[in-house]
């Protein structure tokens, strides 16, 4: 084995004179060079500021009705058209980031803080322990996202927050599987062993060593995470389990146009845009933030 | 008339918001029928590059200008399927690694007959589901096996590659070369992944089929020694560029490159004597004096044995990876523990280094038996990996990684006193005090063994075990790590454990040697008389397999 | 034989935990089950007398643990209760609306696949880096649409404006082709994201280099050699794949009005009908261990590298 050469087609034998394959997160390399990356930032970061400062975006309330401008189509004026209240759909779905991000944030923050310590004390300690939690993540994984995540909120009851844990519990595993693997990929390594002959601590070894290197393919799944919970969230939205109705919630939006779908497919089809970006924003991030893999 | 040349050929591989980089700049080469030319480079010498251009298996993202000509066609950036009718017919090639050249998941006979299949497609020669047919592809399979030195073409037909040791898929692949009875034959380092004995094999056989058959072989070889034992020419590769071409007896008579000489001086294979230590600056010793031990012997090891069990299929398979080993190393010398893969030599420094427990038998270090704690034993012996990348944890910088042992052993050392221990580390290994801050990943593989090595060395030890330290470095880079090793051992009276597979290094570090296969010890002595004089047959195979070894420059 | 019987005893307990998991989530953790057992807008007319009669009729008040025992031995024999809207028993109502989810998944299950492979194949085919970038991004796309924007779009699309299949789909193919695509669509796009990196890395491997340098043609190398190599991991997440199509499901019979798996879920966690939920969750718990179960038994068969190794080995 030579240090020095890959193999196969993509052998780049002569573009890395000495130095070995880095690895880097993508983002603080090169960004001109990515323009969708650049949009992709761009976009989370209007989402953030729909969440902030909503009023800055739009003048008009997202509740208040308007009997002058009932299912009004794009324009100037509104241009993501109205609603059968004649309320504006674009207001309504910049007051309606706040409630769908928030409750992403808080999904997606409860499968990393859970997921990542299972996976990190299923990897790490190994034996009975390993094998009992990877069983409990099994059970995790038999029951697909969005059916768990209707079983815990017909136990815990409608509602955004309630969809929110429901949705973060049911992408625990996805977390615990990276983190295990990941850990225990480190723990194979030599620098691992060279630390623990020289005498160093199991626990600092754990933390000095074996945790930073194995969070970055976590981290990478953050904004994956982001973009699925959201998927999730609106969809449970739209099924009606989540915010209660006069809510500009995302899914809730795009459900509120299902029936007028003929005749003003607006009502659905902005919102369910705007998710759709998001969605695609968040996870051209995670791809960039992979360490170098894939595309 | 030749059967390629390649004439002012350049290429570069661009990548998106990058510049494009160039891999080969403006080379000129021919190779005749029936000769036997040679690229000889380093890493990053461009010279894997030079050679897929000539069978068009260049990644996408590369350009190429110049003229590559194979018979009559300029073939320069053909696509796969234009090249398609050259390959195999008239260029057949031997990939790098056989471990993973074959696909996995196909029998052998099935790899071949493809070969052979696509040519009588080409010539139209194929009918549908005819019977004599397929038994003649399967004849002409086995012959072609057995062409290249597979006597038992039946017994590996319906085998898979994992079934194969690694001499035999490279007989494979060689089989498959040859099926479409190429008038040349391009090799990309086909022996680099093999042991020196199957190398020997491999490569006497090409040279064999080259005078048998006549056709014109382009092997691609970091290692000069191979070059100078067998090529009719030599082309000399760096970044790039030819630096020198000529014959074996050209090159041995003096070289006008001063990069080539360099490479002829670090061929370990032609080396007659021991490295000479030269003086190094001794930094003060970093983690405070301790007293030395004045036993005669580092490491006494006395009838160690080692089994490995594995299960498959529900039967219990066991590998003896060390059977009743002993060896003494004297204090302040090196032993070497040379053999081939299997041969059991890095569990036995494994097991010295208190990294793998033994099943029976004794090692005593220092004059002292029994248990070591893990912080007593690493101030005694340090371990030495063989690949720095994997060994250096990659998010710290080199000189917290240099200090790691410190910081566990000494905590009354503060941190701002370490990156001064940490220069004075890195003067020792002749690292320039601008890397302290740099990660291990930005370095190079020569320069991060160096970190490794200054890290074993922090603590002060008398003994520093070195696996295979050298063996994935660049001849040049092997030189001066070695050199470095040798001045090491002078200032600090080290006792070095050393293990390689290969007998030109043994030559240049080691006093002492054991020579291990399957895990017992063939033979143990002072590396002179082994060397020398050897007394079992294994070892004189062994000797007698080393490239450029019957060599005098 | 061991190895097999490894694998069985895990899927066991994996059904065993699901159903434990999902008795603690719908039996213990609501306040009171047996206000579940009412419909929701009814709840406020009981009577407390004969709530406590309720709970004691149902067994509510007996220790959890007594319960559980009861009810774990209950579904061993295939009886999870009755449900609470129609007094149909859980298995009858899941048994008449399984046939038509599984017509439905498997006509999506056919096209996924067939999309998926499709676009991984060209995508490693092209050689324009264009072209080849434009197809490699259809997967993440795929992967970020929201299913019930597709399934509405879809329905505006080829009912409403182009009037070539019902909106609603009842009996009959004509009914089927649009819920079926609409199914596909979502579910095609994380199998397409895992065959496109496969293709990609076996693309990458040696033994390529190897096939081409036999004279054999672009298309012709991967159909013989990267073909099967980047699609059989893909087996692996077979387990997964079902389950998506189950849950995507949900979505698609609920736009299409649609009888089905689907739609009972939807209903059942609508009226909090919670023998039906439990049922339905074993249902897919059972489908994904089986699928799994199936997948890890005969992976040795078609990969030889494994026939050997894969016994005894408790990976």
């Amino acid at each position: 084995m030579r240090l020095t050469t890959a193999s196969g087609l993509d052998a780049l034998d002569a573009t890395t004179p000495s130095a070995p394959p880095r690895r880097r997160f993508g983002v603080l390399h090169p960004v001109v060079a990515q323009p969708g990356l650049v949009l992709a930032v761009l976009v989370i970061l209007l989402a953030v500021a729909f969440c902030v400062i909503p009023g800055v975006f739009t003048w008009k309330d997202p509740y208040v009705p308007d009997t002058s401008a009932i299912l009004a189509g794009p324009s100037a004026a509104q241009p993501f058209g109205t609603d059968r209240l004649g309320r504006d759909i674009y207001t309504r779905t910049v007051y309606g980031t706040v409630i769908t991000l928030t409750a992403t944030l808080l999904a997606v923050s409860i499968a990393f803080f859970i997921g990542t310590a299972l996976g990190l004390v299923a990897g790490f300690v190994r034996g009975v322990v390993d094998l009992v939690l990877m069983r409990v993540v099994d059970v995790l994984l038999s029951v697909p996202g969005l059916l768990l995540t209707m079983v815990i909120v017909s136990a815990l009851g409608y509602g955004t927050t309630n969809v929110a844990v429901a949705v973060g519990i049911s992408s625990v595993a996805n977390f615990a599987r990276v983190m295990r693997a990941e850990v225990l990929k480190v723990t194979q390594a030599d620098f691992v062993e060279a630390a623990a002959s020289i005498g160093t601590h199991r626990l600092a070894i754990l933390l000095r060593h074996v945790l930073p290197n194995s969070m970055s393919s976590v981290v990478a799944l953050i904004p994956l995470q982001f973009g699925s919970s959201i998927l999730a969230i609106a969809a449970l939205g739209f099924l009606g389990f989540g915010a209660p109705p006069p809510q500009p919630e995302w899914g809730l939006l795009v459900a509120e146009g299902r029936d007028v779908l003929a005749v003003a497919p607006w009502i659905s089809l902005f919102p369910g845009a705007v998710i759709l970006s998001v969605v695609l924003a968040s996870n051209r991030i995670s791809r960039a933030l992979q360490p170098e893999r894939g595309l | 008339m030749s059967l390629l040349s390649f004439t002012d050929v350049s290429i570069w591989y661009i990548r998106r918001g990058e510049q494009p980089s160039q891999a080969v700049a403006g080379v000129s080469l021919a190779v005749a029928p029936g000769e036997l030319v040679t690229i000889v480079g380093e890493s990053g010498s461009g010279k894997s590059t030079l050679i897929r251009s000539a069978i068009g298996l260049l990644p996408a993202n590369s350009r190429i200008s110049g003229e590559v000509r194979l018979a009559d066609a300029d073939v320069a950036g053909w696509s796969h399927n234009r090249f398609a009718r050259y390959r195999g017919t008239y260029v057949g090639f031997i990939p790098q690694d056989p471990g993973v050249s074959l696909n996995p998941v196909k029998p052998i006979g099935r790899q071949i007959e493809d070969a052979l299949r696509n040519r009588l497609r080409r010539h139209r020669l194929l009918p549908f589901g005819n019977g004599a047919h397929n038994l003649r592809i399967r004849s002409d399979a086995f012959r072609f096996l057995e062409l290249a030195g597979l006597s038992a073409p039946e017994a590996i037909y319906a085998k898979y590659p994992h079934e194969l040791s690694g001499g035999m898929k490279q007989r494979v692949l060689i089989a498959i070369a040859l099926s479409g009875e190429p008038k040349l034959l391009i090799a990309d380092e086909p022996t680099s992944a093999l042991d020196v004995t199957v190398q020997k094999q491999i490569l006497d056989h090409l040279d064999l089929l080259r005078r048998e058959l006549g056709i014109g072989i382009l092997l691609v070889t970091h290692d000069l020694g191979v070059a100078l034992d067998r090529a009719d020419r030599i082309v000399v590769m760096r970044n790039g560029s030819v630096v020198e071409e000529g014959t074996s007896g050209e090159f041995l008579h003096g070289v006008r490159d001063d990069y080539t000489r360099r490479l002829l001086d670090a061929a370990p294979g032609l080396h007659t004597g021991r490295l000479t230590p030269r003086p190094i600056e001794l930094a003060r010793a970093a983690a405070g004096e301790h007293e030395r031990s004045t036993s005669e012997y580092a490491i006494e090891v006395t009838n160690v044995s080692k089994t490995f069990t594995t299960r498959r299929g529900g039967v219990e398979h066991s590998v003896k990876a060390a059977d009743d080993v002993s060896f003494k190393v004297k204090s302040g010398t090196t032993h070497a523990l040379v053999g081939e893969s299997g041969a059991g030599k890095s569990t036995i420094a494994r097991i010295v280094a208190g990294l793998t427990a033994a099943d029976s038998g004794e090692v005593r270090l220092l004059g002292q038996a029994g248990r070591w704690s893990r912080k007593r034993l690493s101030r005694s012996l340090q371990f030495v990996y063989q690949n720095p990348f994997s060994s250096l944890d990659p998010r710290f910088s080199v000189a917290d990684l240099v200090t790691e042992p410190i910081r566990v052993h000494r905590k009354d050392i503060g941190r701002r006193d370490r990156y001064e221990i940490a220069l004075e580390l890195l003067d020792g290994v002749r690292l320039p005090h601008r890397y302290a801050k740099h990660k291990a990943g930005e370095l190079s593989g020569g320069q991060a063994q160096r970190v490794a090595i200054a890290r074993a060395l922090s603590l002060n030890p008398e003994i520093v075990i070195l696996d295979e330290a050298v063996s994935a470095l660049d001849v040049s880079v092997q030189a001066e790590i070695l050199q470095l090793l040798a001045d090491l051992q002078a200032a600090y009276s080290l006792t070095y454990l050393f293990i390689t597979h290969d007998l030109g290094v043994v030559k240049l570090l080691a006093d002492t040697v054991s020579v291990l296969r399957a895990g017992s010890v063939v033979e143990s002595a002072d590396t002179a008389s082994v060397l020398g004089n050897p007394q079992e047959e294994y070892t004189k195979l062994l000797i007698d397999s080393v490239p450029g070894s019957h060599l005098k420059v | 034989m061991n190895y097999a019987l490894l694998k069985l005893g895990r899927a066991l307990i994996v059904v065993w935990g699901a159903f434990t998991a999902s008795f603690i989530l719908l039996y213990l953790m609501p306040a009171s089950p047996i206000e579940l057992l009412f419909p929701p807008n009814e709840r406020a007319s009981i009577d407390p007398q004969a709530f406590k009669e309720m709970e004691h009729a149902y067994g509510f008040d007996r220790p959890a643990w007594q319960q559980y025992v009861d009810r774990l031995l209950a579904a061993l024999h295939g009886d999870f209760g009755t449900s609470v809207g129609t007094g149909q028993p859980v298995i009858k109502a899941i048994g008449e609306a399984l046939p038509n989810t599984v017509i439905l998944a498997a006509c999506a299950l056919v096209l996924a696949s067939l999309f998926a492979l499709s676009i991984a194949w060209v995508a490693t085919y092209l050689e324009s880096a264009r072209l080849r970038n434009l197809i490699s991004s259809v997967p993440p796309l795929l992967v970020s649409f929201p299913s019930f924007l597709l399934g509405l779009i879809i329905i505006k699309v080829f009912s409403f404006q182009l009037g070539w299949f019902p909106p609603i789909s009842g009996e009959g193919l004509r009914g089927l082709v649009l819920p079926a695509v609409a199914l596909a669509i979502p579910v095609s796009g994380p199998i397409a994201q895992l065959l496109l990196r496969n293709f990609q890395t076996e693309y990458a491997s040696p033994y390529v280099l190897t096939s081409y340098s036999k004279g054999t043609r672009k298309g012709k190398v991967l159909n013989t050699e990267v073909l099967r190599n980047a699609s059989l991991p893909a087996l692996t997440q077979g387990g997964i794949i079902v389950g998506e199509l189950l849950a995507g499901a949900v979505i698609t019979e609920t736009i299409f009005s649609r009888a089905g798996i689907g739609r009972l879920t939807e209903d059942a966690v609508r009226a909090q009908d919670v023998p039906i939920v439990q049922g339905i969750v074993m249902l897919v718990a059972v489908c994904f261990v089986t699928v799994n179960f199936i997948v890890d038994v005969s992976y040795p068969l078609v990969d030889p590298r494994l026939k050997a190794v894969s016994k005894g080995v408790t990976a």
